[in-house]
Formats: structure tokens, sequence, C-alpha cells
């Protein structure tokens, strides 16, 4: 797994995302602006009836065909918005973030009229943010979408845990303590999904960025099954237990320290089978200690 | 996902034998029972309807203006113009109020079709009560009708009776699809998929054999190759299943954990009969620590079926 290099390229500032969001926000189409195209045709006919002649027969003809291409238009339009959109998601899961954050920043704009695909493309520009490590500026996103969605529903449970690993990212870490002790009731129902495991790996994060290490390695019985459905990204979390078994190696007696240094060494491994040290090293650099016993 | 991947077809089919369908089981939730004739026929009473409409609409007009020009030659571009009477225009107008009717009883049920997709993953037998009730609204425009075929096929694949997933397909790919031309790429991957699950390995090979030749997104071609590298396995092609193996693990690691875990665990089984079980070792250590031991057991037993084909898009 490797992140598309970022020479020559400056990501957003939370400012500049926040601009962004305030220039271009969710405007659907009004009650009337949707009917108009109804009410033209209807105007026609009506016209159509109220006259007579070659013209006022053709009047309804001509109403409806520029009622189906009105629709036709529009409904191209919002297909191929769609398929930027698409486009731009298989691009951020390729890891080729700087070029879909690139695509999905232009595509905002265009998304405005439709909020579903307006909310995709900030979710999008967020997540691409975050793996870039601009954590405050992700932050605007996530925030700006919490918001708005319905509360309770999966998208905005997993949206307020990438939002809490986020903010643990910028060492907002009261800010991350607050959203993580909101979340602990709304995970819940999502038991063995990639919710559950992003939020198990957020209180390790934090965990460790409180440096409660102690705490952290003592709850390492489940980790591998909790953390499983983050696919390869678990390696995040096996990295930070490792941590958390080194850093306690230093306060043990000598034979605790070695237990503590072996689990180190065997969680480190399980974290490099699933992901390179440059990778674990980008996201968190407090592991470095850890390349040593490589 | 398909938790158990064990073909049953037999009891499925012995299961859904006496049901004709779309039909409800003494007021349970209602059931459809695919047979191909019943599909062409079905596909062909919605053609009639709908020409008969038009017909109709057409055969008026001409009636109209032979009524109204009657002893007299008829100019039938006249018919727009000052000689028709308020009669037969509002006959015309009628006409093409039934023909919008007509077309809204499909723009109805294409509307309601998200949700049954939405159930597909949730609840097989719910969606397929919702989809029997969309089936027997007539008439429907002829990809309408097919995409309601294709969410069957999901259904069917869902509830692991791959014999009539992959008849299904089958079906709607012998079709021409118009706008439902975007569903080919699901339907390829289910009828490869369910003709891996009933070892119909010519079927499995013809339908990746099409679905080289599709534009696929992302997800579809990470389907695709779990999928191809499954067959591969399955007919010990091994040398093929390693071939490109960085690539294959890099896309592999875009999969949801339990299919990206079965990779691992295929491509381990090849490792291994390639000899080379350095990689085959390294392989397997990740595949546990992706899938866990009891899942990994289950897939090898299972002959790696793990279900990649999830409900339409």
């Amino acid at each position: 797994m490797s992140v598309e290099p970022r020479a020559g390229f400056a990501p957003p500032s939370a400012e500049q995302f926040e601009e962004h969001l305030r220039a271009h926000p969710i405007n659907p189409p009004g009650k009337w602006q949707l009917r108009a195209p109804i009410l033209v045709a209807a105007g026609l006919l009506g016209l159509s009836i109220a006259t007579t002649g070659p013209v006022s027969a053709l009047l309804p003809w001509i109403g409806l065909a520029w009622l189906f291409g009105h629709n036709w238009v529009r409904a191209q339009r919002a297909m191929r918005l769609e398929s930027q959109v698409r486009r731009s998601q298989e691009t951020a899961m390729l890891r080729r973030y700087p070029r879909s954050l690139r695509e999905a920043w232009r595509i905002l704009p265009q998304a405005a009229p439709m909020p579903a695909l307006h909310s995709q493309t900030v979710a999008m520009i967020s997540h691409c943010l975050d793996s870039l490590g601009c954590y405050d500026a992700a932050i605007v996103g996530y925030d700006y979408l919490l918001q708005r969605l319905p509360p309770g529903e999966p998208i905005t449970v997993h949206i307020g845990v990438s939002r809490a690993n986020a903010a643990l990212g910028a060492e907002r870490l009261s800010d991350a303590d607050d959203s993580i002790r909101r979340l602990r009731g709304a995970v819940e129902p999502f038991k063995d999904t990639t919710i559950s495991a992003a939020y198990r790996l957020a209180q390790l994060a934090q965990q460790v960025r409180t440096h409660h290490f102690a705490e952290g390695a003592q709850e390492n019985d489940d980790l591998i099954e909790a953390l499983r459905p983050l696919g390869i990204e678990a390696g995040y979390g096996h990295a930070l237990m490792a941590l958390c078994h080194y850093k306690q190696n230093h306060h043990d007696g000598e034979t605790e320290a070695q237990s503590s240094h072996d689990a180190a060494r065997l969680w480190w491994d399980r974290a490099t089978l699933l992901l390179p040290p440059a990778t674990l090293l980008q996201r968190y650099p407090e592991l470095a200690p850890l390349t040593e016993m490589t | 996902m398909n938790q158990d991947p064990t073909p049953n077809e037999e009891s499925a089919s012995d299961a859904s034998a006496d049901r004709s369908g779309p039909q409800a089981d003494q007021g349970g939730p209602m059931t459809v029972r695919f047979t191909p004739e019943r599909f062409v026929r079905e596909l062909w009473i919605d053609t009639a309807l709908r020409r008969t409409v038009a017909v109709a609409a057409v055969l008026a007009i001409i009636g109209l203006a032979l009524f109204e020009q009657a002893g007299a030659s008829v100019n039938f571009l006249a018919v727009f113009g000052q000689v028709v009477s308020p009669l037969a225009f509002l006959v015309v107008i009628l006409l093409v109020v039934g023909w919008i009717g007509v077309s809204t009883i499909s723009a109805n049920v294409w509307r309601a079709l998200p949700a049954v997709t939405a159930m597909i993953a949730r609840n097989p037998d719910v969606a397929e009560d919702g989809l029997a009730r969309l089936m027997k609204r007539r008439p429907l425009m002829r990809w309408v009708r097919l995409l309601l075929y294709h969410r069957l096929a999901a259904i069917r694949h869902r509830q692991h009776r791959f014999q009539e997933s992959a008849a299904i397909c089958r079906a709607v790919l012998s079709e021409p699809l118009g706008p439902a031309r975007r569903q080919r790429g699901s339907l390829l991957l289910m009828l490869a998929e369910a003709s891996l699950q009933c070892r119909d390995m010519h079927g499995a090979y013809g339908a990746l054999y099409e679905l080289h030749r599709e534009k696929l997104g992302l997800a579809e071609r990470l389907q695709r190759l779990a999928i191809q590298t499954r067959y591969e396995v399955l007919n010990g092609h091994d040398r093929a299943a390693l071939g490109g193996l960085r690539d294959k693990l890099m896309l592999a690691e875009l999969m949801p954990a339990e299919h990206c875990g079965a990779m691992h665990a295929m491509l381990t089984a090849s490792a291994r009969r390639v000899g080379r079980p350095e990689l085959a070792d390294w392989l397997w250590r990740r595949s546990q620590l992706l899938c866990g031991p009891e899942k990994l057991d289950r897939l090898v037993r299972g002959a790696f079926a793990i279900g990649v084909v999830g409900p339409p898009e």
C-alpha cells in the first residue's frame, strides 16, 4: 500500500475548504423551479385550446417536446456528474488522493443542486484530506456533513468515527475525547463492521496519544478480531499495540520487560505483515522507535 | 456476502418447484418463479400491450380524420390545421395522456426499484416480495422488465440458489438490454460466480471472457479478479493465478477484509502447488490476520467460495 507522492501539490487549508463550502452550499431547486417546465407545457396547451389555426394545433406538441427535451438534458447532466463523482471515488480508492481531491474540489460547485451528490463529494474531499494528513481541513468537511446527515445512520456514525480519528491526528485531544465518548453508544449496533473497527482504532490511538500505554496494552485480547474488518489497515492498530507494549517495557522489571519486548515484537511483525513501516510511520510518526526491531 | 458457500441447488429447487409466481403463499410474502418461457412471455406481453396502445392512437387519429373529411380527399397534414374539430383534438389529447399513463407505470416501477435493491442485502425474502409486486405491473418498458429480472437474479444469488441465478442471468443477457446495459457487468459477474458454484467451468469461462470485454468500474474489476483467481485455482492454473502477483495483491488490498483474506488463501494454495513455500507462508500468515482461522478453514473446505458479488448498486 502506497500513497501517491505529494510533490508539487498543496492541499487546501481548513480555511480554504470552509470558504469553498460556504461559496457552494447545497442548493436544491425550489418547488416552483421544478414545476416550471410542466407549467410552461400546460400554458402552451391552454394557449392552443384558446386559439385556432395550424400553430395552435402544433403548440401542445412543441410543449411536450420541450418538456421531454428539458428533462432529458437535466437527466443527462445528472448522470454525467454522477459518473464524475464515481470516477473520483475510484481514484481515491486507489489511494491517488491528490488527483481525487482535485477532481472532487472541481465537482463540488456543480453538485450543489443535488444534495446526495453534494454530500458524497464533501465526504470524498474530507477523506482525501484526512488520508493526506491534513486533519484540520478534513474536520471542517466532517463537521459540515455531521450537521446535515440524519443521526444514527451508518454513514453518520462512520463519519463521526473518522472525525474522531482526524481530531487525534490533529492533536486535538480533548475534542477527540469528546467525540469518542459521544460515539460509544452509537457504535454499539455496528459490531464486526468497519465502523466498530475504526472506533476501536480511535480508542487505541487516543490511549497512545495520551500516553496511557499500560491501559492500551491490557486491552489486546480481542484486538485482532476487533480490527479485522479494516483489512490491511488493521496494521495501524497492531502497530499502536506494539508501541503500547514497547513503552511499557521501559517501566517494567526485567522479566516483565522481556515479555513486553516480545509482545511488542509480535505486534510489530503483524503490523508490518499488513503494511510497510514507511506507511505506518507516515500516519503515526511516534512509531519510529519500533523500526529498530525490524 | 454469502456465509455458507456450499451449493445446495437441489433442495432450493425442490422448495420452489410447487410455486407459480408471482404469487402469495397463503397470505405470506409473494414469491417469483422463473422459467425461460415465462420470461419470454412476459416480455412479449409488455411489447404487445404497448404496441397496441400506440397502434390504437394512430388508428384513432386517422379514423377521426377520415370521419371528418368523409367524402373529401384527405390531406393528412391538414389534420393538424384548422379542419380539426374540438372532439378530434380532445381524442388526440386523451391518447397522448393515455400514452403518458402507460409510461408512468414503468416510471413508478423504476422509482420503486431502489427500495427493493436496498433490501436484497438485508432480507432477500422481503425483497422478493416487493419484486413480485412490481413484476405484476403491466405494461412495462422492456428495459424496466429486464431490470426487474436482474434484481431477481441478485436475490437468487443471495439465497444461494445459484442454478436459478445463472439461468436468469443467461436469459437476461440473451436479450438486447437497451438502457439496462449498465447492468451487463453485474449480470456477467453473477453468472461467472454462480457457474463456479455449480462447478460449470465452461459457463464460468464464458462469463469471464465476456467480462474482459466489458468496461467495468473499480468495484466490478475487483470482483472479477476474485472470481477469476478462484477459477484459475480450482482449475489448477496456478502459474496464471500467481502471474502479476504484486498488482493482484495491491488490488486485493482494496477489497473488503474477508475477500482480501480469501484472495490470499487462494494464492497460498497456488504458491504451494508451484513449490514456492516462502511465498505461500507469507500469504497464509496475511490471510490469517485478514480472515481468522475459522473463516479460513471454512473457505478452504468450501473451495474458496467467497460470494464476492453483492447486491446491485
